[in-house]
C-alpha cells in the first residue's frame, strides 16, 4: 500500500482510510477504489506545472448541462499528458477549456481556475488571440487553409507581428517545417496547395503552423485518428520530439497511443477525473475500479 | 471482475488460467506419488514420476506460448497484462518443482534399505505440506486472492524448520553409523529437493500477489497485518 497510497492526493480526494478501509473489507481482492467513489485518484499535481487547473467546472445549454465537474490537474513543462477516456467523458471539452476554445461556443461556461505560467487565462484582461498562440492546438481531422504550404505556415507568425520581413519569413517557415519532420518532403513545392498533401503530412503541416508561433503549450485532440499506423508513428516521434521545448496535453482514444506517447495519463469519467498518475502505473496497475475496466475493455 | 465487451477475451483468459491449474495438479500429484514412491519404497511407481515429468514440462511450454499469443492479440493493460505475465512465471516454477519430484523418485530407487521412521516422517511431512501448500495455491491463483496467497507464502517456514529437524539427524546418524552414509547423502538430496519445492511455491505465491494487485513484494502486505 505504500506505493498506493504514494499517488494518493490529501485534500478532499480518496483518502487513505477509504482506501485501506476497501482493501481490509475485500481483503482477499486487489484494492481498488470502488466505482461510485467519484473522487481523483492519484498525483494531479507536478513539481513544475507549466499549465495549472483547479475545480474546473464547464456548463453547456446555459448551466442546463454539466460537463465537467471540478477538475484538477497540472500540466507539466516538458512533459505529454494523455487524456482518455470514453466518448462523452468530457476530455475533449476539458482539452478545448485550455486554450479557452470553448468560449465560441453559445451558452457554454467556465468555472474555476485556469493558469498558464501563473496567470489566469480566464482573466478579463486575457486576449484569446495571442493567448491561443501561446497554447496551440491540432485538430483531429487535419485541416490546413486553402492556401500554399508556405502561407499556411507563416499566416499565423504574420498576423502575431512576429516577422517582419521576406528572409524572416523564409527562415521561419524552414524553422517550423523542420521542427514538425515535414521539410524535406514539401521545400520544393512550398508554393503548392496544403490542402494537396497526403492527410499524414497535412496534420504535419498543422503541427508546423502551430508551432510556427512560438507556443508553450500544443492541446492535440485525437491527431492520429484519420492518419493510417506509419503516418501515426512519424507523428508520435514528432510528440517525443517536441516535448524537448513544449509542453503537450493530447486527447485519444487509442490506449496503446497513451501509453507510447505520454508520460502522465488522465481518466475521465462522465465529466469527473478519476484518476491521474505516471504512465505506467495507470496501464499496468491503475487505483481505480472505473480506470480498470476502462482500460481493460469492461466499461458498460 | 466483470465481463469483458469482447467474450472471447474472457474465454482465452480463463482456458490459460486453467492449463496453470491442470499443470499445478500435475505437479501436485507428482509430489503425491513421490511421497507414496518414498514411503513404500515402491521402485516401479518411481519410474512412473520420471516419464510423467515429460509432460509437465510440455505444459509449460503450452502454457508460454498460448500467453505470448495472447499478448501479442489483445495487447492487453493492466490485471490483464499481470495475468499472463504471472503465468508465465508460476509455469516455470512449476516445472522446476516437476524437476524435483523426478529427482526425489530417482533418490528413492538408490537407497539400500528403508528409512529409519523418524527421518521417514520428517520428509513426508515436507511432503504433505509442500502438497497443500500447492493445492491452496492453485485454487489462489483461479480466483486470485491475495490473502491466500499470503498465508501460502507463511507457510513455507514449517518446511524450512522440517528440513532444518531432518539435517540434524541426518547429520548425527552419519557420525553413529558411517555405513549409512550413502542413505543418508540421498535423503539430504531429498530433503533439501522438498525444501527447493517450498521455495518455489512461495515463488508461485508472490506472482499470484501481483497479478492481482501489481505489486511485487509480499512482504509489504505482511508489514499491513495488525
Amino acid at each position: 500500500m505504500e506505493f498506493q497510497n504514494a499517488f494518493i492526493t490529501k485534500d478532499n480526494d480518496a483518502t487513505e482510510e477509504t482506501m485501506s478501509q476497501n482493501f481490509a473489507t475485500k481483503n482477499t481482492k486487489p484494492g481498488l477504489v470502488p466505482k461510485e467513489d467519484r473522487r481523483t485518484v492519484g498525483e494531479k499535481r507536478v513539481e513544475h506545472p507549466r499549465m495549472r487547473c483547479e475545480n474546473v467546472d464547464v456548463y453547456y445549454n446555459d448551466g442546463e448541462k454539466k460537463a465537467i465537474n471540478g477538475v484538477s490537474l497540472d500540466i507539466g513543462s516538458n512533459e505529454v499528458i494523455a487524456m482518455i477516456g470514453p466518448s462523452g467523458c468530457g476530455k475533449s471539452t476539458f482539452l478545448r477549456c485550455l486554450n479557452r476554445m470553448n468560449d465560441t461556443i453559445d451558452g457554454c461556461r467556465v468555472e474555476g481556475q485556469i493558469s498558464l505560467d501563473g496567470k489566469n487565462i480566464y482573466d478579463k484582461d486575457v486576449d484569446v488571440v495571442p493567448l491561443r498562440a501561446m497554447i496551440g492546438m491540432v485538430f483531429q481531422k487535419p485541416n490546413p487553409f486553402p492556401k500554399s504550404i508556405y502561407d499556411n505556415v507563416i499566416y499565423g507568425p504574420k498576423i502575431h507581428g512576429l516577422v517582419q520581413n521576406r528572409t524572416e519569413s523564409d527562415e521561419l517557415v524552414e524553422k517550423s517545417l523542420i521542427r514538425a519532420g515535414l521539410w524535406e518532403e514539401v521545400k520544393d513545392r512550398l508554393d503548392q496547395p496544403g490542402t494537396g498533401l497526403s492527410g499524414g503530412q497535412q496534420q504535419r503541416l498543422c503541427i508546423a503552423r502551430t508551432i510556427a508561433v512560438n507556443p508553450e503549450v500544443i492541446l492535440m485532440d485525437e491527431p492520429c485518428s484519420a492518419l493510417d499506423p506509419i503516418a501515426t508513428a512519424i507523428i508520435e516521434d514528432l510528440i517525443d520530439e517536441l516535448r524537448q521545448e513544449y509542453s503537450i496535453a493530447i486527447v485519444t482514444h487509442s490506449m496503446q497511443q497513451a501509453s507510447r506517447v505520454s508520460q502522465r495519463t488522465a481518466y475521465f469519467h462522465l465529466g469527473d477525473l478519476i484518476e491521474i498518475g505516471p504512465t505506467e502505473q495507470i496501464f499496468l496497475n491503475p487505483l481505480h475500479q472505473l480506470t480498470q475496466d476502462y482500460i481493460t475493455g469492461r466499461f458498460g | 471482475m466483470q465481463a469483458h465487451i469482447v467474450k472471447s477475451f474472457d474465454t482465452q483468459i480463463q482456458d490459460l488460467k486453467d492449463k496453470v491449474a491442470q499443470m499445478a495438479k500435475a505437479c501436485e500429484t507428482q509430489i503425491e506419488s513421490a511421497t507414496q514412491v518414498f514411503s513404500r519404497m515402491d521402485i516401479s511407481l518411481a519410474q512412473d514420476i520420471i516419464t510423467a515429468d515429460e509432460r509437465i514440462n510440455q505444459f509449460q511450454r503450452e502454457i508460454e506460448t498460448e500467453a505470448v499469443q495472447f499478448l501479442v492479440r489483445r495487447q492487453p493493460m493492466a490485471a490483464d497484462l499481470r495475468l499472463p505475465l504471472s503465468a508465465i512465471k508460476i509455469a516455470s516454477e512449476l516445472e522446476r518443482i516437476g524437476d524435483y519430484t523426478a529427482n526425489i523418485a530417482r533418490r528413492v530407487i538408490k537407497l539400500s534399505q528403508k528409512p529409519g521412521p523418524e527421518q521417514a516422517e520428517r520428509i513426508i511431512k515436507m511432503a504433505d505440506i509442500s502438497r497443500t501448500m500447492l493445492h491452496d495455491a492453485i485454487n489462489a491463483f483461479l480466483e486470485l486472492e491475495i490473502q491466500k496467497a499470503v498465508e501460502i507464502w507463511k507457510k513455507d517456514d514449517e518446511i524450512d524448520n522440517h528440513f532444518s529437524r531432518l539435517m540434524e539427524m541426518l547429520r548425527n546418524q552419519m557420525q553413529d553409523q558411517t555405513h549409512s552414509i550413502e542413505d543418508c547423502t540421498q535423503m539430504i538430496f531429498m530433503g533439501r529437493c522438498l525444501e527447493r519445492i517450498g521455495d518455489h511455491i512461495t515463488n508461485i505465491a508472490e506472482n499470484i500477489y501481483y497479478a492481482a494487485t501489481g505489486q511485487t513484494y509480499i512482504s509489504q502486505f505482511k508489514m499491513r497485518q495488525p
